[in-house]
């Protein structure tokens, strides 16, 4: 009986030593990469850096301003059509997505949802950049906003799949028309999962590059219309962090650190928004 | 008395199975009729064909009429019919992401019914009528959620009362419900029977002979017996009516 139980203890405290040491052993990689963005990132951060264009590689002046300029730019455009277009379609998958008329539609999303970022840049390229002749903004903003729309399609029909069927029936018992109940009373009972998954998608597609490097390319200029190339904060990195000039590596690890903050502040909005209801 | 809706020879089916067969019922103006019966007679369903809320489900298929001032409501506009023939739900399913104003006023406002400057107006005439307004009258922007269930199902009845509808229908509207709280509703029930028609679905013998003015029972799709209240429970006239009251089957 009593050697038993003292089996158990030990057992118990065995397993629960391993899965303690498991967790370390997984968080130690993950915590090293945020010290040294942040010890690296930390000490290339001064006034110019957020004001001053990069200037002439190699030299240790300037900032990373336009970088700065374009992954707003970028990402806003990209919310701006790629928002709209994810929700909507999250409507329709909530809707008819069980019906087989919209087999080939749930088939795209769940695709595209899983297909590389860059395939996304080649097609862009492709279909907007070739023809353009020109890397551009808005090429670049495509793609992100195609890579965000899968994201939020799905996020906002399982959000949507969440409420319960008695509220929709609710809206429906009082004379409310089909689509003003889903909008304004089964959407707006999902809210807070639809724009968490929208708060998702933009810390995704801020921490873009692959589909930007075929479509924008980078630029050592602040922007200058849709139709030319953009800078932005992974592009920078990526370009910079390979230089043999440690100023160049400087900046690119300053852009990573604002990166980190970013999707950090981004994560924590997501968990408050989780409390909140 | 006068007959607000008149039920002819309603049968309804989920996919093959009949769950209503040939019903006829003269429901009286401004009056309560009580459904009784066992689970899953058909009650839930009989209500819901008075609304068209079986318009929602792919395999319900509803044969017969239901006549609203002598007019089918099977050929008007279901969204009108819901308008005039409110629904309130077993379970109090306010929106939960609006405020105590917003849920009572969203119906009226999705429907473009009335102006913004009227609906504070209706709003505070619905919660009125829903015996809620002294409750919540200083919180209104506070979450629906917040309110205890009893306080709910009122709402969900203000929320009703807020499109102006000629009929209430009520499926087991206090069954999720502590007896003070059903009590509050049964009470407001039998205020609102001077201004609406109500039918009530109850599992409860006593609320039906407590409120209503007429009952109709129901057994396995079909109505069985209708008649005033107290001569139902007094006089059934078919055996299997006295064997349900007596509770001898449920
Ligand atoms: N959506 C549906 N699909 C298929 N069958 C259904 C559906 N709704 C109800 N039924 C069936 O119809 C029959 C009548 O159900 P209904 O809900 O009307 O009974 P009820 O008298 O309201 O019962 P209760 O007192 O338990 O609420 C039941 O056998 C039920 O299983
Ligand atoms: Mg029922």
């Amino acid at each position: 009986m009593i050697s038993l139980r003292v089996k158990k203890k030990v057992q118990n405290t065995f397993l629960f030593l391993f899965a303690f040491l498991s967790t370390i052993i997984a968080i130690i990689p993950l915590f090293s990469i945020i010290f040294e963005v942040i010890k690296n990132g930390i000490e290339a951060i001064n006034l110019d850096f957020f004001i001053q264009l990069p200037g002439p590689l190699g030299e240790s002046i300037g900032g990373i301003a336009n970088a700065i300029q374009g992954t707003l730019i970028l990402v806003t455009l990209a919310s701006i059509i790629g928002v709209p277009i994810g929700v909507i379609t999250g409507i329709y998958l909530y809707e008819y997505g069980k019906e087989k008329k919209s087999t080939l539609i749930s088939f795209s999303v769940d695709l595209l949802y899983d297909l590389p970022s860059i395939v996304v840049g080649i097609f862009v390229y492709i279909t907007v950049v070739s023809p353009m002749r020109s890397f551009s903004a808005l090429a670049g903003a495509l793609a992100l906003a195609i890579v965000m729309i899968p994201i939020i399609a799905k996020t906002t029909e399982e959000s949507l799949t969440l409420v319960p069927p008695t509220i929709s029936e609710a809206g429906i018992a009082l004379g409310i028309p089909k689509w003003k109940n889903i909008v304004f009373i089964v959407l707006n009972s999902a809210k807070n999962g639809v724009l968490n998954g929208i708060v998702l998608a933009v810390a995704r597609i801020t921490g873009e590059t692959a589909p930007l490097i075929m479509t924008c390319l980078g630029s050592n200029f602040w922007f200058s219309g849709m139709d030319k190339p953009i800078n932005s904060l992974t592009l920078l990195i990526w370009r910079y962090a390979m230089q043999p000039y440690p100023s160049a590596v400087k900046k690119a690890w300053g852009a990573a650190f604002l990166l980190l903050l970013v999707a950090l502040a981004l994560n924590l909005l997501v968990k408050s928004g989780g409390e909140r209801k | 008395m006068k007959t607000k809706i008149e039920i002819r020879n309603l049968n309804v089916w989920f996919n093959k199975r009949q769950v209503i067969y040939d019903v006829n019922l003269k429901v009286p103006e401004q009056a309560i009729t009580a459904v009784i019966g066992p689970s899953g007679c058909g009650k839930s369903t009989l209500l819901r064909a008075i609304n068209r809320l079986h318009d929602l489900i792919p395999e319900a298929k509803v044969k017969g009429e239901v006549l609203l001032d002598g007019k089918d409501i099977y050929k008007e506009d279901p969204l009108v019919v819901r308008r005039k023939i409110g629904m309130v739900f077993q379970k109090p399913v306010p929106f939960p992401s609006m405020s105590i104003f917003e849920n009572v006023a969203i119906g009226v406002k999705l429907n473009d019914l009335a102006k913004k400057e009227r609906l504070e107006k209706i709003v505070e005439r619905s919660l009125r009528m829903a015996a809620l307004w002294e409750e919540v009258k200083d919180i209104l922007e506070s979450p629906a959620t917040s309110l205890s269930v009893g306080q709910q199902q009122r709402l969900t009845i203000a929320r009703t009362l807020a499109l102006e509808p000629e009929v209430l229908l009520m499926d087991e509207p206090t069954s999720a419900l502590d007896p003070v709280s059903m009590k509050k509703i049964e009470e407001l029930i039998v205020n609102l029977k001077n201004d609406y028609t109500i039918v009530v679905v109850t599992h409860d013998m006593r609320q039906a002979a407590r409120i209503s003015d007429f009952t109709a029972f129901m057994y396995e799709g079909k109505i069985i017996e209708f008649n005033e209240t107290s001569e139902l429970f007094r006089n059934p006239k078919e055996e299997i009516t006295e064997k349900y009251i007596t509770g001898r089957i449920s």
